[in-house]
C-alpha cells in the first residue's frame, strides 16, 4: 500500500492494463449490442469479438517488452511468461471464434452473452497470469472460472447442466484449497506476494516446514484441479462431453496455460527447497498424470472422452517440464503447449464441423468417414497423427524437446514413462484413424454443407502449423526464448 | 549433381501429391511412369557415383533448427546406393505387376517409396527418425484398408510394435545427443559429428540396447518378430512385396548406419550373443515355415530365417561380412519380392493361397513353375545365383569371428532347402487337380516383370562385381571406422585424434580420383 496518498499516476503503470481492458471492453460492448440491437446476428457478435481479440493480440505483440513491468504497487507484474500465456490464449480464442462462424443450430452460439462470457474468461485468465499476488491470482481465476461454468451451462442440454455443476463444485473445492494454502503461506511469511514469499522462505530455510509444505500441498491440489492433474482430474471427461466441441477445446487449452504460468512460479519456490517431500510428491503425481488417463483413454468409446483423457496426459507431460525447471525446460513448456494447441483445436474443430450436429461422438459414428466426408476425414487423421507425436508433425517436436530436457536432468525413468505412454497414446489416436479409414460406413453419408471460408481458414491455420512446424520450430523457440530471457 | 539425390528422395512424393490433386483415372500408368523415371534417376545417381570412394557422396546440408543443430542433411555411400536402387526397382515392378491398383493405394505406394528413399539417405539422426516413423503411415494405410480379413488387427499390431520400439530408439537418440552436448559443448544431431565421439562403456551398453530394439522390431529379430507374419499375410500382395523386399531392409540399414559405428565396442562384445540369436532365427524360421499352410505366412517365416543371416553378416563387423550382408539384403529384396508376386499370380488364378488346396500346378503352368523354381533356387542359395554370393560372404565374415556359429548358421542352406523344396513339391508336382487343369500360364505383363528379375538373379550370381565393388569399398570404410574405434580404449577419454583421418569426410568429395588417390580394395567375391 502507498505510504502517502500523494503518488503520481505513472506509478500505477496503467498502460499494463490496456491489453486486458480491451477484451473487457469487448465483452461489455457485446452485452450492450446484444441488449440494444434488435436484430440478433451471430456473425455480428463473432465479428465484434474477433475485432477485440485481434486488437488485444496486437497490443500484446506491439508492447512485446518482456521485461518485468510491475504496476499498481506490485499487484500486477507483467513478464515474459505472462505475455506468452496471454498470446497463446488469444490465438486459441481467435481460431475457435473462426470455427464458431459456421452456420449452426446451437442455441447458445446465437446470443451475444456467449461471446461476452468467452471474453470475460479471457480477461480473468489474463489477470491471473499477470500477477504474482496470491489474491489477484485468485480473483482472476474465479472471474474466468465463473464465466466458464456459465458457458458450459449455456449448451442447454441435460448433460451440460450436469457437467457445469460438476465443474462448479470441483472449482469451488479448488478455490477453497487455494484459499487455505494461501492462508497458510501468509501465516508463515506474512505476505501474499509470491516474490516476497520466495525471498522469505529462502532466508528462513523453509521453516516451519509443516506449515510451508502444508501450504504447498493445498496449492498443488488447487492448481491440480485446474490443470487436471491426477487425482484431481475426474471432472475433465464429463465437462468435455457436456460442452460443445469448441468450448471443450477452449477448456483444454486456455485455463491450463494460465494455470501453468502461475504454477511455474509457485512450484519454483518449493522446488528450490530441494525437499524430498516436494520432489517425490510432484514426481509421483506427474507419473500418475501421464500414465493413468492414458490407460483409461484406451477403453473409451466416445471420441470426446478419449480426447479429454489424452489431454490430461498431455498436461502431465508439460508438468514434467515445469518439474525439471531449467530455463530450456520452461521454453519447452510453451513450445509444447503452442504445438499442442494447434493440433488439439484442429481436432476439436473438426468434431465441431462433423459430429457436433449429430450429437454423437462415439467412435462408431466416425466409421467410413473417408467415404462420406473425405476432406474432414483426412484433416482429422492428420491432427490425430500430430497428437500422437508422429514425426514430423507438431506434437512430436514438443515431445522430443521435452524428453531431451528430461534426459538432460537425468530423469531417465520419467523419460521412459513418457515414451511408453506415447506408445499407448499412439494406439488410441490410431483407433480413430482406423475407424475413419478401415471400417465401413454405417449408413448413407449425411448431407454435409460445404465448408465456409472461416472454417477453411481455421482448419488451414491448424493444419499448416501441425504439418509445417518442422520449419517453424526454430522460429518458435527464438520467440519463446526472447520472452523468457530474463528468467 | 549433388541435387540429384534430393530429386530421388522427393520426386515420388511430389508425383503422389500431383496424383492426389488430379485424382485421375488410369493413375497406374502415371505411377508406372513416375516409378520408371525414379529408377532412371537412381541409375543416373549410380552413374555419377564414385565407386572408388567409400565415404559419403552427394551431400546436401540445409539447416533447419539451428539452436539444436538439426538439419536436413542427406548423402549416400555404396551401401545406401543399392538400397535406393532396390527400392526404385521393386516399386516399379510392383506397380507394373499389379494391374488393378486403385488411386489411393498408388498414392500411398509412391509416398512410401519417397519416405524409404529418405531413410536410406538421411545423415541427420532426427531426419532419419522422421523418415523412419513416417514410413509407418503408408504401410498402415496399405495394410489397414486394402488388406485381408484381419487387416485391422495386423495393421495395429504392426503400428504398435514399431512405434513403441522407435520411441525407445528416440530416447536413445536424445540421450546420445545429450552426451554429445556434454562432451563437445554444442548440440548436434548430425551423424557425421556423432561418429567423431565414442562413449564410455556403460552408456554405450544402454544406448546400444535402445537403438537395437528400434531396429530389431523393424527387421524383425527373433523375439520381436510376432507382428511380421500377421502383417505379411494380411497385407495386400503389393503390400507384402514392399514390406518384405524394401521395408525390412530399413532395420538392417539402421544397424549398419547407426548402431555399428556409434557403439562399436558393445557391438563387438555382443556379437556372439546376437550370432546365437541369428542361428536360432535361421532354424526357427525355417521350421515354422515348414509347418505353415498359408503361402504368404510361409514366405514371412522364410524371410525371418533369411534375415538371420543378414544380421549375422552385419555383426561380423568385418568387410566381408558387412558387404555380404548388404549384398544379401539386395538379393533377398529381389527374391522375396519376386516370390510374393508369384504367389500373387497363383492367388489370382486359383483364388486361394493355401498350400493344401493346390497341387500339380506344373502341368497347367509350366512357365510359371520354372520361373518359380529359379527364384526359389536363388532363395535357398544355389551357387551361381544372387542369393548364394551374399549368404556365403555373410557366413564367411562371421566365420572369422566364430567358426562354430557360422557353421551352425550355414544350416540355412540345408533347412532352406527342406522347407522350400517341400513346398515346391506340394504345389507344383503330383497329379493336377481337375479344377486347376485349365489355368492360364504367364501372360505378357507377368513375363515382362520376371525377365529382369531372372536376369538379375543369374547375372549377379555369376558376376557380382558391379555391385560388390562399391559395396565393399563402403563396407571397408565402415569396418575400418569400427575397428579404429574399438582399438581405442573406450574410456572416458574422448581423444579421437588418432582416427580423425578415418572418419567419413563431409562434403568436398573429389569427383574423380586419380589412381593414386584410390583406396586399396580387396577384390572379394571374384
Amino acid at each position: 500500500m502507498p505510504e502517502s496518498m500523494s503518488f503520481s499516476l505513472t506509478q500505477l503503470n496503467i498502460s499494463l492494463l490496456i491489453p486486458m481492458s480491451i477484451s473487457l471492453l469487448g465483452g461489455i460492448v457485446l452485452l450492450g449490442v446484444g441488449v440494444f440491437n434488435k436484430i440478433k446476428s451471430r456473425d455480428l457478435y463473432i465479428a465484434i469479438s474477433l475485432l477485440f481479440v485481434i486488437v488485444n493480440l496486437g497490443f500484446l505483440v506491439l508492447e512485446a517488452n518482456p521485461l518485468l513491468a510491475p504496476g499498481f504497487f506490485g499487484l500486477l507484474l507483467v513478464d515474459g511468461i505472462s505475455l506468452l500465456a496471454q498470446m497463446i490464449m488469444l490465438i486459441t480464442t481467435l481460431i475457435i471464434l473462426l470455427f464458431f462462424m459456421r452456420q449452426n443450430s446451437f442455441a447458445e452460439t446465437q446470443n451475444a452473452e456467449f461471446y461476452a462470457l468467452l471474453l470475460f474468461a479471457l480477461v480473468g485468465f489474463s489477470f491471473m497470469v499477470s500477477s504474482q499476488n496470491l489474491i489477484l491470482i485468485l480473483l482472476g481465476l474465479e472471474t474466468a472460472s465463473l464465466s466458464i461454468y456459465a458457458l458450459i451451462a449455456l449448451h442447454n442440454k441435460q448433460v451440460s447442466f450436469e457437467s457445469s455443476i460438476k465443474y462448479f463444485v470441483m472449482g469451488a473445492l479448488a478455490t477453497a484449497f487455494y484459499a487455505f494454502g494461501a492462508m497458510l503461506l501468509y501465516a508463515t511469511t506474512g505476505s501474499v506476494n509470491l516474490v516476497n514469499i520466495a525471498k522469505f522462505l529462502l532466508e528462513h530455510n523453509y521453516e516451519p516446514s509443516i506449515l510451508v509444505f502444508a501450504g504447498f500441498t493445498f496449492l498443488v491440489a488447487a492448481f491440480g484441479f485446474k490443470i487436471s492433474m491426477v487425482p484431481f482430474h475426474t471432472w475433465v471427461p464429463d465437462v468435455y462431453e457436456g460442452s460443445n466441441s469448441l468450448l471443450a477445446a477452449f477448456i483444454a487449452i486456455v485455463p491450463k496455460i494460465a494455470a501453468f504460468s502461475v504454477i511455474i512460479s509457485v512450484f519454483n519456490i518449493f522446488l528450490k527447497s530441494h525437499n524430498t517431500f516436494v520432489e517425490y510428491t510432484l514426481y509421483t503425481l506427474i507419473i500418475l498424470s501421464i500414465t493413468l488417463p492414458n490407460l483409461i483413454a484406451l477403453v473409451q468409446k466416445d471420441v470426446k472422452r478419449m480426447l479429454a483423457y489424452s489431454s490430461i496426459s498431455h498436461s502431465g507431460f508439460v508438468l514434467a517440464a515445469i518439474f525439471v525447471g531449467t530455463q530450456q525446460a520452461l521454453e519447452v513448456v510453451f513450445l509444447y503447449w503452442i504445438l499442442f494447441l494447434f493440433a488439439n483445436v484442429g481436432a476439436f474443430g473438426i468434431l465441431w464441423l462433423s459430429a457436433d450436429s449429430k450429437y454423437n461422438h462415439s467412435f462408431k459414428s466416425f466409421s467410413g468417414m473417408i467415404k462420406t466426408n473425405p476432406t474432414l476425414a483426412i484433416f482429422l487423421s492428420l491432427f490425430m497423427f500430430a497428437l500422437a507425436g508422429i514425426p514430423p508433425f507438431s506434437v512430436f517436436w514438443g515431445k522430443m524437446y521435452l524428453i531431451l530436457e528430461v534426459l538432460s536432468a537425468d530423469y531417465i525413468f520419467l523419460a521412459l514413462a513418457m515414451v511408453i505412454n506415447s506408445t499407448i497414446a499412439g494406439f488410441y489416436y490410431l483407433k480413430l484413424v482406423v475407424y475413419i479409414f478401415a471400417k465401413d460406413s454405417n449408413g448413407i453419408g449425411d448431407y454435409q454443407p460445404p465448408l465456409e471460408l472461416s472454417s477453411k481458414v481455421a482448419i488451414g491455420i491448424c493444419a499448416i502449423m501441425s504439418v509445417g512446424c518442422i520449419f517453424m520450430v526454430q522460429n518458435l523457440l527464438d520467440i519463446i526464448s526472447y520472452y523468457l530471457k530474463i528468467y | 549433381m549433388n541435387y540429384l539425390l534430393n530429386i530421388v528422395i522427393f520426386f515420388p512424393a511430389f508425383a503422389a501429391l500431383l496424383l492426389y490433386v488430379l485424382k485421375g483415372e488410369n493413375s497406374r500408368i502415371f505411377a508406372i511412369l513416375v516409378a520408371s523415371l525414379e529408377l532412371l534417376f537412381v541409375v543416373l545417381l549410380w552413374n555419377e557415383f564414385n565407386t572408388n570412394y567409400g565415404g559419403i557422396q552427394f551431400v546436401t546440408h540445409y539447416e533447419l533448427i539451428s539452436s539444436y543443430n538439426i538439419s536436413y542433411s542427406v548423402g549416400i555411400d555404396g551401401i545406401s546406393l543399392f538400397l535406393l536402387a532396390l527400392n526404385a526397382f521393386i516399386t516399379l515392378l510392383a506397380l507394373y505387376f499389379f494391374k488393378y491398383l486403385r488411386t489411393p493405394l498408388i498414392i500411398a505406394i509412391l509416398f512410401l517409396e519417397s519416405i524409404v528413399m529418405g531413410v536410406f539417405s538421411a545423415l541427420d539422426v532426427v531426419m532419419f527418425y522422421i523418415f523412419w516413423e513416417l514410413s509407418l503411415l503408408p504401410v498402415l494405410y496399405i495394410i489397414g484398408v486394402w488388406g485381408g480379413e484381419r487387416r485391422i488387427y495386423a495393421s495395429i499390431k504392426y503400428f504398435i510394435y514399431t512405434f513403441g520400439a522407435s520411441l525407445i530408439m528416440l530416447i536413445g537418440i536424445l540421450y546420445f545427443a545429450y552426451q554429445y552436448f556434454l562432451i563437445m559443448g554444442t548440440w548436434s544431431f548430425n551423424l557425421i559429428d556423432w561418429y567423431q565421439i565414442s562413449l564410455d562403456l556403460d552408456t554405450q551398453k544402454w544406448l546400444f540396447l535402445a537403438f537395437f530394439i528400434g531396429m530389431a522390431v523393424k527387421i524383425p529379430i527373433f523375439p520381436l518378430h510376432s507382428w511380421q507374419p500377421h502383417a505379411y499375410t494380411q497385407a495386400p500382395i503389393v503390400g507384402s512385396v514392399l514390406l518384405s523386399a524394401v521395408l525390412s531392409k530399413m532395420g538392417t540399414y539402421g544397424l549398419l548406419r547407426l548402431v555399428l559405428p556409434l557403439f562399436p565396442f558393445t557391438s563387438s562384445n555382443i556379437s556372439l550373443i546376437i550370432g546365437l540369436i541369428c542361428v536360432f532365427m535361421v532354424v526357427y524360421g525355417a521350421f515354422i515355415a515348414l509347418a505353415q499352410k498359408d503361402l504368404k505366412t510361409f514366405l514371412a517365416y522364410s524371410s525371418l530365417s533369411h534375415m538371420g543371416i543378414i544380421v549375422l553378416g552385419i555383426f561380423s563387423l568385418n568387410t566381408e561380412g558387412l558387404s555380404g550382408a548388404v549384398f544379401f539384403m539386395i538379393a533377398h529384396g529381389v527374391v522375396v519380392g519376386a516370390l510374393f508376386m508369384l504367389i500373387g499370380i497363383l492367388q489370382t488364378r486359383t483364388q486361394t493361397q493355401s498350400l493344401q488346396d493346390v497341387q500339380g500346378i506344373a502341368h497347367s503352368m509350366p512357365q510359371y513353375s520354372s520361373v518359380f523354381g529359379i527364384v526359389m533356387m536363388c532363395s535357398l542359395g544355389l551357387p551361381l545365383t544372387m542369393g548364394f554370393v551374399g549368404e556365403v560372404l555373410s557366413l564367411y565374415g562371421f566365420f572369422q569371428l566364430n567358426p562354430i556359429i557360422a557353421f551352425l548358421a550355414g544350416s540355412s542352406f540345408f533347412v532352406g532347402a527342406i522347407y522350400m523344396l517341400t513346398m515346391f513339391k506340394k504345389v507344383f508336382f503330383g497329379s493336377a487337380l481337375p479344377k486347376y487343369t485349365t489355368l492360364k500360364d504367364l501372360n505378357l505383363r507377368e513375363k515382362i516383370v520376371f525377365v529382369p528379375i531372372l536376369v538379375l538373379i543369374i547375372w549377379l550370381g555369376v558376376y557380382p562385381k558391379p555391385l560388390l565393388t562399391p559395396i565393399s569399398t563402403s563396407a571397408e570404410t565402415l569396418s575400418r571406422t569400427i575397428s579404429a574405434k574399438i582399438s581405442l580404449t573406450p574410456t572416458q577419454t574422448h581423444d579421437m585424434e588418432n582416427i580423425e583421418s578415418l572418419e567419413y569426410p563431409l562434403g568436398n568429395v573429389p569427383r574423380d580420383f586419380d589412381d593414386d588417390g584410390v583406396l586399396f580394395i580387396p577384390r572379394i567375391g571374384e
